[in-house]
């Protein structure tokens, strides 16, 4: 066999407290399609950050371009031909295809000027997006292009440089199923030009269609790696999460009740000319799942009250409540556990007491005054109750590791009434461990008779947790599913807007 | 699942020290003047030298305390000095002045004319709140145009002229003493008590503490954000106002462009004393430093016979090496944050 375009020999990598990665090895021939999946947090992103010379791992070898490296810079992993197509895709809006496509290399005029060349750079381009069967031109102004056409123009920028090892990371999360069938298409004819494809994706269907050859990350290690001919679902299903997606299913100690957290026909800024509906029962865990962009945020922080909702009724245990504000959402016992904690959670430079608190310290302090005895007992108790892994409540959150940050976030609401709970992604970052536990709270939650709603991007984590399941669509609940009927395929199909 | 188990994670203590750098940099440098300019000149470790530098600065410090509150939140004020002056001269406009002196006024007794100018500079303060937390203007530019608003208001009250008088209890306050302590030393520390005491015990500090340090994360919790910037722009207001009032009985005269140093000199107490620039980290013990830093460096320069051409310049060096430090501090913490998790 040639010598691979790429070998990563025992790349390791750590941060305070996680192993990020420890000891992978990938291969990467000529002409090559390797699939790489893994759970969320299972090291694949460090990984690939690690070929683009972003991060420095702490041990192993990158073979790359017949050298052996420690570690490789931006640069020279762009020298070598790496090149990546991004999830978010990173464009230039007010410039025209071919300006995002050179970006850097532009075509310049023969004078001492040397200004931009505009027909050269077009007459560079166009070739690759035919080369790509792309339905418009290089003097399309990026603006006017949809998610499937930009990504054309990232793949086309990879092309541009004659890149040898093309990543893509997630490129259908927000495609449509002819989109994605069109950009394994592209994969396809990309390989079979000798390029080295790494495909990272989370849905299995697509790793079925186009690779080669699968690896499997878990926990920073490689789980295992699956040969053309053994790749298939339940293999795969089974290398990720290394147990069965049902057992992680607590089944509620009761039926729901009435009440609980009602939308009806909310409309959001996002989705001006959409409305969404939905109902999550007080001691059920209704999960919310959708593509990214689909709304679930939006919905979320219209009924929490920081983007207040354009149109719509919000109703709680039956009745409709105003919420205008945080404040009104929380003075009713709705509370939200945002998705981003560092962001919108937790105020890292105060102490885990003062951060539980938060939202509560009229009931800490008289007339103004903070009494810190009771703000520290406060933050001792759910230190205790959560199980936050800190010496005491008076260590700073900027300590913790992602779980325990999570468990501080909701340790807020938990010392309050709540009478729902909206979870946005309560588990990204958050490592294996953690999740069981945050898990097993939302369950505990919901038993006391709170109505518990679940957003999350995660297919494990809303099959594996949900009662019943909301489906987002572009701005409206696409479907509802039952336990009965929850499978990673129905769940899906709602999603991209498949008709049933 | 080793992964899972985040161990406790040891800071070494150099990082810690370098984690405090923003508190300790201002106090080294304070005590290494003090230690030069008393090894420099005999006249400058004197008790009667301390009650100069005490009474140099406690204009500014009045005018900083509100400041700290406003920088806290990660705002600025720039109309300070500007509000301190209009105050002040507000206050002379409401005193019956001197027949020599040319002015249309409105003469008060001395407790009307002080409450005029208390509700003067909270009206101020009140638009520049107004204008910050409800239209969304940039609180560096609202307080642009607050600035000019407030000297335009100066010239139109005075119109180039000079007022002397200020009610009585002004007059003690700002230039008498108690025994050998000038009053308005008193009244400057008595305003940086007070506000640490708000910032450090009270539930509104505890809001501007959040709101500086994670304003989404405080809005998530129901804090009404927009109301604490703007009590924190009230409260700068009202210490400019105030200082401006006793400034004028401290100067001997109310006119035009008299404070134009404070601005300047309290945005500089904040930052040289080390409260962060980016919001929520620092305080009123972080400004007496930086008061005390400026105050001996402008007493000692003298002391020394610095060419005072030269002071400007060496003043405009030390902000920028307090800035510098600034930012570097700010830089440090965030290493320290990533180092903790």
């Amino acid at each position: 066999m040639a010598a691979p375009l790429l070998e990563l020999d025992g790349i390791s990598k750590s941060y305070p407290g996680v192993k990020a990665l420890d000891g992978v090895s990938l291969r990467l021939g000529r002409g090559e399609v390797l699939g790489l999946i893994g759970e969320n947090g299972a090291g694949k992103s460090t990984l690939m950050r690690v070929l683009g010379g972003v991060v420095r791992p702490d041990a192993g070898r990158i073979g790359l371009g017949g050298r052996d490296r420690a570690h490789l810079t931006v640069a020279e992993a762009q020298a070598e031909g790496v090149a990546f197509v991004h999830q978010e895709l990173s464009m230039f809006d007010n410039l025209d295809a071919a300006a995002n496509v050179l970006i850097g290399r532009e075509s310049l005029q023969a004078g001492p000027l040397r200004l931009v060349d505009r027909r050269a750079c077009r007459a560079r381009v166009a070739p690759l997006l035919q080369r790509l069967g792309a339905d418009f031109g290089p003097d399309a102004p990026v603006s006017r292009l949809s998610i499937a056409q930009r990504q054309l123009v990232e793949i086309a920028r990879a092309l541009s440089v004659d890149a040898r090892i093309i990543i893509l990371d997630e490129p259908t999360s927000s495609l449509t199923l002819s989109e994605t069938d069109r950009l394994l298409a592209i994969v396809a004819s990309l390989r079979n030009a000798g390029t080295g494809v790494i495909y990272i994706t989370h849905r299995l269907g697509e790793v079925v269609a186009c690779a080669d050859r699968v690896l499997c990350l878990r926990d920073g290690q490689v789980a295992g790696e699956l040969p053309r001919e053994g790749i298939e679902h339940a293999a795969m299903t089974r290398l990720m999460i290394g147990r069965d997606l049902q057992a992680l299913y607590s089944p509620p100690a009761a039926a729901p009740g009435d009440g609980g957290l009602q939308v009806q026909e909310l409309v959001t800024s996002a989705f001006p000319d959409r409305s969404a509906s939905l109902h999550a029962r007080p001691g059920e865990i209704l999960g919310l799942a959708g593509l990214v962009g689909s709304g679930r945020t939006s919905l979320a922080r219209a009924m929490f009250g920081i983007e207040p909702a354009v149109g719509g009724t919000i109703l709680l245990d039956g009745k409709p409540v105003q919420i205008g504000s945080a404040r009104d959402a929380i003075a009713r016992g709705l509370y939200l556990v945002p998705e981003d904690r560092k962001l919108s959670g937790l105020v890292l430079d105060m102490s885990i007491a003062q951060n539980v608190t938060l939202p509560a310290l009229a009931g800490h302090s008289r007339m103004g005054l903070i009494n810190p005895a009771s703000e520290m007992r406060a933050g001792e108790a759910q230190r205790a109750a959560l199980r936050i892994k800190a010496p005491h409540a008076s260590v700073h959150a900027v300590t913790l590791s992602g779980g325990n940050q999570q468990k501080v976030v909701l340790g807020r609401w938990l010392s309050l009434k709540p009478r729902a709970i909206v979870f946005d992604e309560p588990t990204r970052g958050v490592d294996v461990g953690a999740k069981g536990e945050i898990y097993a709270l939302m369950r505990g939650l919901a038993d006391r008779g709170v109505a518990v709603l679940m957003i999350s991007s995660d297919m494990e984590e809303v099959i594996g947790v949900s009662d019943r399941v909301a489906v987002m669509h572009e701005g409206r609940v696409a479907g509802i599913l039952g336990r009965e009927d929850l499978s990673e395929a129905s769940v899906l199909r709602l999603a991209i807007g498949a008709q049933a | 699942m080793t992964a899972s188990i985040a161990a406790p994670t040891r800071i070494s203590p150099w990082v810690r020290l370098r984690g405090q750098l923003r508190n300790l940099a201002p106090l080294v440098t304070l005590v290494a003047l003090i230690a030069l300019f008393s090894a420099t000149s005999p006249s400058f470790a004197t008790l009667s030298n301390l009650s100069n530098v005490l009474q140099q600065v406690s204009i500014t410090a009045i005018i900083a305390v509100g400041l700290t509150f406003v920088i806290l939140c990660a705002e600025i004020d720039l109309s300070v000095a500007s509000v301190a002056n209009a105050t002040g001269i507000l206050v002379a406009f409401l005193t019956v002045q001197d027949a020599s002196v040319n002015i249309p006024n409105l003469p008060l007794p001395g407790w009307l004319a002080i409450m005029g100018g208390l509700a003067g500079c909270l009206a101020l303060g009140a638009v520049t709140a107004f204008g910050v937390t409800r239209i969304g203007i940039p609180s560096f530019i609202m307080t642009l145009a607050m600035l000019q608003i407030g000297n335009g208001i100066c010239a139109l009250l005075v119109r180039g002229q000079i007022a002397y008088s200020v009610p009585p209890v002004l007059l003690t306050l700002g230039s008498g003493s108690i025994g050998p302590v000038p009053w308005i030393v008193v009244v400057a520390g008595l305003t940086l008590l007070v506000g640490h005491l708000v910032l450090t015990y009270t539930r509104f500090g505890r809001y501007i503490y959040m709101v500086g340090g994670n304003r989404e994360a405080a809005e998530h919790s129901g804090v009404g954000v927009k109301a604490v910037v703007g009590a924190a722009l009230l409260i700068s207001a009202l210490c400019s106002g105030a200082a401006g009032m006793l400034g004028v009985a401290y100067f001997g005269s109310a006119q035009q462009n008299q404070f134009d140093n404070y601005l300047l000199d309290a945005i500089s107490a904040v930052v040289v004393g080390g409260t962060s620039l980016f919001g929520g980290q620092g305080g009123i013990g972080n400004t007496i430093v930086g008061l005390l830093v400026l105050g001996v460096l402008n007493n000692g320069l003298d002391h020394v016979r610095m060419d005072s051409f030269l002071k400007i310049l060496i003043r405009g060096l030390v902000l920028l090496l307090a800035l510098v430090v600034n930012v570097y501090a700010q830089r440090l913490r965030a290493k320290y944050r990533s180092a903790g998790g």
